[in-house]
């Protein structure tokens, strides 16, 4: 389980987070919702141990992050994050030469689905396919947590249907997993659980399941109801 | 692992490794001359301590070594660390090396060296300090640092001494200090002239010798020994401290003074000439407080000067080809027996020997285009006890090559 | 271990296209140059030769033959210009090993610092990569003087020129002097105090990139106060006055001073890439 307690961060006199606590469980995809800008990549970036927090904790299964974390979480950018003249094979050699929790087969397997070509090099691709690879970069490797942002800002429809498709897939399945997004059509009824930030606060925190059972709302109507109420 | 992969990143370390390694390696290695003091005759431990300093004129760089009995030195081997270490032993006066040497703590940042006194009980350093107030006409008021260690306790003192009647001179320097008991006795040049006497020639100096009270921390006497004088006929008389003193950090009880009687003649500009007309030597013994003549033949040109070491006055004179040594027994005032040092090189002029006197012993080396000869003897005796010569590794052509690029310039001892 | 070896390779391979660069500018601009003199020289002495109606070997007699050292000064700039180009390039790189890292938006720094190894061998790796650099351009350096030397007396033959010795050559040259010291232990302590510089501005990129414009003023006063932190014998107030100190106590006391100042740099430079690195 991932902890997030309290967490606050300023950049320059600029409160993005106060108070921000919510929790991600494993076995569950976490959303975080929120208009641009909030500060929904900055949570991961602090999940992730990529930007110091000012305030409060954070905890993944019960520990600090720290660089042996690393092999547990893994965090998927909105853009690809290799340097542009290498090749897919190359950056695939990469992952394997520093990660133990690199599945070699895996990669080949996400590598065919997406159908990507391993001479190509990174800049390259195409914006659906370095989305694509970025994907693989992550979801090859054998990591308990696995935090993306925007995973479908900017890709054409039938990327992010593939993309999708990954989701309810065996590679998911396990994982807790936490993304953030600005709008979600896509994939709102992949989602467990929801967290709504506005003004650097969570303004709601619930699991889609729960309320649609017990309060007949979707995740829109709790949406429309949070930020215009 | 996959060792193909990475060659470029391994290759590279053992580049840097192979290219910089092998260079050092080689200059570590390199053969360079090995000159060394080499005895022809007599005991070799005389000349055990020598070190003759100068360069190497190889064809296309010049570089400093220093030659001793076991082998060369060169600085170019040698570390930054190296050099600096040796920077303090290197004095060319054995007396002060060896105080450098004993009491580096003693003798840090002090400059002027003939400011040194040494004895079983006590170190003392004293230095003129010139004055920070009004110097319009070139002269300050001057004061005495004294700095004194005693040996046994450890115990230390620091104190300025204020020269009595604050007088302002020109210049101070002290030149000699002795200790006895809770005194000291310090003899001292100074210049009376302004800084205008000093532009027309006219130093008007004086020598002072000033009684320091340890306890009482100042100057409790200050009596003129000699000054400058304008005599009739247009003739003046000048005194010098002759600073000659081999031993000058030991204890001694005489101090040399020179002694030169001119004729001041005007020039059109308005400076004043002066024409040498004699010189004499006079000490100063400090235990009589009086000043006694010394007959020695005074050097005409100033390029020789006598030395001083114990209680003797050594004097050089040229004969043929030997280096005439004359010695003068000062406490008995009366001429010593003279010794002749034969030089199988051929002798020039005195300039160009070397000497150096230490307690009994008198270093000599000449040097003939490039041919170099070491000596030492023992000056109680008049006997030669060393004779030695450069020599240099090699075949005879790689020999005579060698001595030919050889360059050495001075000498001193070590400890 | 492991890891921080890899990530050596990875800046190696990052660089060594610039570095075969720099090494190939220098090798062609000091060859072209000593190539140059050669014929440079060769052509004056005919023309003097010419008009005083001499012989080249009247002339080899008075004046010598031009050595390999002679020739070396006189090629001056074609010498001199590729190494103070490495020089440069080299102390660009210090700041450019870090700053490349943010080209881009989600640049590699992502990556770099979500490596499943510990942040301080990010840094040492960079330090390792950027002495590996400067230590290949001087492995070079010394490679190529004997190179030339057998290039300059191919080309000029040996009626005016002659060779000269390596170590003579090194010596007399005050700029290959400083590059190559005499002894090892000097080169310890010339790239000892280069590493230190090295690490201030490994800290003072790791200030900028965690506090940003705050970061710089802090580089700017940290840099500042490490000034006045080796200077302190100097300054410190009292009868200490700079000839207090033997030249090898001097030398001892600022050798002193730098190890400390070296790792609290190295120290804040780790704490900054562990915990105050920011993307």
């Amino acid at each position: 389980m991932i902890e997030v307690k309290g967490i606050g961060k300023k950049y320059g006199r600029k409160h993005v987070l106060r108070e921000v606590s919510f929790t991600a469980e494993k076995g569950q995809i976490t959303c975080l919702i929120g208009i641009n800008g909030v500060g929904k990549s900055t949570v991961l970036k602090a999940i992730m141990g990529l930007t110091p927090v000012a305030s409060g904790t954070i905890l993944i299964d019960g520990r600090t992050v720290s660089s042996q974390l690393y092999d547990k979480i893994t965090f998927i950018p909105d853009s690809i994050t290799m340097p542009p003249n290498m090749t897919v094979d190359a950056c695939m050699q990469f992952m394997k030469d520093y990660y133990a929790s690199w599945n070699t087969k895996r990669a080949a397997e996400l590598a065919g689905f997406f159908k990507l070509n391993g001479r190509d090099r990174v800049g390259e691709l195409s914006k659906g396919n370095a989305a694509k690879l970025n994907l693989l970069l992550g979801l090859a490797l054998d990591v308990d947590y696995v935090l993306m942002d925007e995973p479908f800002s900017g890709i054409d429809m039938f990327s992010r249907e593939q993309i999708a498709s990954v989701f309810t897939s065996h590679l998911i399945e396990e994982r807790g997993v936490i993304i953030t997004t600005h709008e979600i059509n896509d994939i709102e009824h992949l989602i467990d659980k929801v967290v709504l930030l506005e003004n650097g606060l969570v303004r709601r925190e619930f699991e889609t399941e729960e309320v649609r059972l017990q309060e007949g709302k979707s995740v829109m109507d709790v949406m429309r109801e949070v930020y215009n109420g | 692992m996959n060792v193909k992969r990475y060659w470029f990143s391994i290759a590279l370390p053992v580049f840097v490794a192979i290219s910089i390694g092998t260079y050092y390696v080689g200059a570590a290695m390199r053969d360079l001359p090995d000159y060394r003091i080499e005895k022809v005759t007599g005991d070799a431990k005389e000349a055990a301590n020598l070190v003759i300093d100068g360069e190497t004129k190889r064809p296309q760089i010049r570089y400093q070594l220093e030659v001793g009995a076991d082998g060369s030195s060169y600085d170019i081997k040698k570390s930054l660390i190296d050099q600096m270490k040796e920077v303090y032993y290197t004095e060319s006066n054995p007396d002060l090396a060896h105080l450098k040497k004993e009491h580096r703590g003693f003798t840090r940042g002090q400059n002027n060296y003939s400011g040194f006194y040494a004895d079983d009980i006590k170190l003392v350093y004293a230095a003129a300090n010139r004055g920070s107030g009004d110097s319009s006409d070139g002269r300050s008021s001057y004061s005495i640092s004294i700095r004194t260690q005693d040996l046994k306790s450890g115990k230390k003192k620091d104190f300025q001494a204020i020269l009595p009647g604050k007088p302002k001179y020109y210049s101070l320097y002290v030149y000699d200090v002795q200790a006895k008991g809770s005194q000291l006795k310090l003899m001292a040049q100074l210049s009376k002239g302004s800084a205008e006497d000093y532009r027309r020639g006219i130093l008007k100096s004086e020598i002072h010798l000033y009684t320091v009270d340890l306890d009482k921390e100042g100057i409790i006497d200050d009596q003129t020994i000699a000054s400058d004088k304008k005599l009739e006929g247009g003739r003046a008389e000048h005194f010098q401290i002759i600073g000659v003193n081999a031993d000058f950090v030991s204890p001694s009880d005489y101090v040399m003074i020179g002694r030169s009687l001119v004729q001041t003649k005007q020039l059109s500009d308005g400076n004043t000439e002066e024409i040498p007309i004699e010189s004499n030597y006079l000490a100063y013994r400090y235990s009589a407080d009086t000043l006694i003549p010394v007959p020695i033949k005074a050097s005409v040109d100033g390029m020789d000067y006598p030395m001083l070491s114990e209680r003797q006055v050594i004097t050089f004179s040229m004969k043929d080809n030997q280096l005439h040594v004359d010695r003068y027994d000062i406490a008995k005032q009366q001429q010593g027996s003279s010794f002749d040092i034969l030089l199988s090189l051929k002798l020039s002029q005195l300039s160009s020997i070397q000497k150096i006197v230490y307690g009994d012993r008198l270093y000599v080396f000449n040097r003939v285009n490039a041919e170099y000869e070491v000596i030492v003897a023992d000056t109680t005796r008049g006997k030669v006890v060393y004779q030695g010569k450069i020599a240099v590794d090699g075949n005879a052509e790689q020999q005579a090559a060698r001595m030919k690029e050889l360059q050495l310039y001075g000498f001193y001892l070590t400890f | 271990m492991n890891r921080y070896l890899k990530l050596v390779h990875w800046e190696i391979t990052r660089f060594w296209k610039m570095l075969a660069a720099l090494a190939i500018v220098t090798i062609v601009l000091q060859c072209a140059g000593i190539l140059y003199e050669t014929h440079r020289y060769a052509s004056e002495v005919y023309d003097r030769v010419e008009s005083d109606h001499s012989t080249i070997a009247a002339f080899v007699q008075e004046h010598g033959k031009h050595s390999f050292i002679d020739g070396l000064a006189r090629a001056g700039l074609a010498v001199y210009a590729p190494i103070a180009l490495c020089i440069g390039g080299l102390v660009l790189y210090v700041f450019l090993i870090w700053y490349k890292e943010w080209f881009g938006k989600n640049a590699f720094i992502y990556r770099l610092l979500t490596l499943p190894t510990a942040r301080r061998n990010i840094y040492f790796a960079k330090f390792t990569a950027i002495l590996l650099f400067v230590f290949a351009l001087v492995g070079l350096q010394l490679v190529l003087l004997p190179i030339e030397d057998g290039l300059y007396m191919m080309a000029g033959g040996d009626t005016l020129f002659e060779s000269s010795n390596i170590f003579d050559l090194i010596a007399n040259d005050r700029l290959l002097s400083m590059l190559i010291p005499q002894t090892f232990t000097d080169f310890v302590i010339n790239y000892g105090a280069g590493a230190i510089a090295v690490f201030i501005g490994f800290t003072a990129v790791l200030l900028e990139r965690s506090y940003k414009l705050k970061g710089i003023v802090a580089a700017i006063l940290y840099i500042a106060a490490v000034g006045v932190f080796m200077m302190m014998p100097v300054l410190l107030p009292g009868n200490l006055t700079v000839t207090y100190w033997y030249t090898i106590e001097w030398f001892g006391i600022e050798a002193a001073l730098g190890l400390v100042v070296a790792a609290v740099t190295v120290w804040l430079g780790l704490h900054l890439i562990t915990k105050k690195v920011t993307v």
